[in-house]
């Protein structure tokens, strides 16, 4: 299983995915040249993790600004949530925990 | 170019109060030093924080929808390997509002499709666009897809009033598709 330590750019946020504790934190901004590019690898990492029955999930999302590439990411992604929840339009900042 | 149409073009921007533009090849790089420069100076303009951010997201969305989906147009460079798309735009101040505008070649069938799109979401309400939106995020981006999907409709979402939009034929087989958001 993978840990993420990713730092944040301007454009990117940090994520931090520690799987011991079982919590995913991003962030900061987030329009990304390569969208796909960028969150794939940190989905692939958290499906990988979720494979394994016991996994529980903090999910921790703070981002500042989201373009609309991010939020189709995070749509299609399938386990956030957060898309089908009101407060993840256009807002300043979102918090979910499952 | 003369300096008397250098400076024609120059002072046609500083008539308003707050204007940013570019017009040429449009890249990320372009659109990631303009979208902090656009923001540093919309902070210095307004305390509107709702409103920095919705003119920043119409600017990010419109500014990659030229990147992503504008042609080249009438002078295509074939030296260069990938494609670069030529555009325009500009952040303006007019009255209390603030209007971005974008505008880029696009095939001429591609130009009428654009169009439509666009008057489609102009039909829509504040909570058509937003159901609009959130199956637009669970849908992976159609293959092809010329003329933004989610993109347009997230600019719709953070307008104020309609979107507007024009189409200027040219002689080479394009269309100069301009597109117009006010916050």
């Amino acid at each position: 299983m993978t840990n993420l330590n990713i730092v944040a750019t301007s454009r990117t946020p940090k994520i931090t995915f520690k799987t011991k504790a079982g919590t995913l934190l991003i962030e900061g901004e987030s329009y990304p040249e390569d969208v796909t590019g960028f969150y794939d690898p940190v989905f692939a990492a958290v499906n990988d993790y979720l494979k394994s029955p016991d996994a529980k999930l903090d999910v921790d999302i703070k981002l500042i600004y989201f373009n609309s590439s991010s939020a189709r990411a995070y749509g299609t992604s399938g386990y956030v949530g957060c898309c089908r929840r009101r407060r993840c339009q256009g807002i300043d900042q979102m918090v979910l925990r499952w | 170019m003369d300096f008397e149409k250098f400076n024609k073009f120059g002072s046609l921007l500083l008539k308003d109060e707050f204007v940013l533009s570019y017009s040429g090849y449009a890249s990320e790089d372009v659109l990631h030093s303009m979208g902090e420069t656009l923001r540093q100076r919309l902070a210095d303009h307004t305390e509107d924080k709702g409103k920095i951010k919705h003119v920043f997201s119409v600017f990010v969305e419109l500014m990659q929808n030229l990147i992503r989906y504008g042609a080249e147009g009438p002078h295509p460079t074939p030296k260069t390997e990938s494609r670069q798309a030529f555009g325009l735009i500009m952040v303006i101040q007019n009255g209390p509002s603030i209007e971005v505008m974008s505008g880029n070649y696009v095939l001429k069938d591609e130009a009428n499709d654009l169009v439509n799109r666009v008057n489609k979401l102009n039909d829509k309400s504040a909570d058509q666009l937003r159901a609009l939106y959130r199956e637009k995020l669970r849908q992976p981006p159609h293959e092809g897809s010329k003329g933004a999907s989610i993109g347009l409709v997230e600019v719709a979402r953070r307008a104020s009033a309609p979107l507007s939009c024009t189409v200027e034929d040219t002689n080479q087989g394009y269309s100069f598709f301009m597109i117009k958001a006010r916050i």
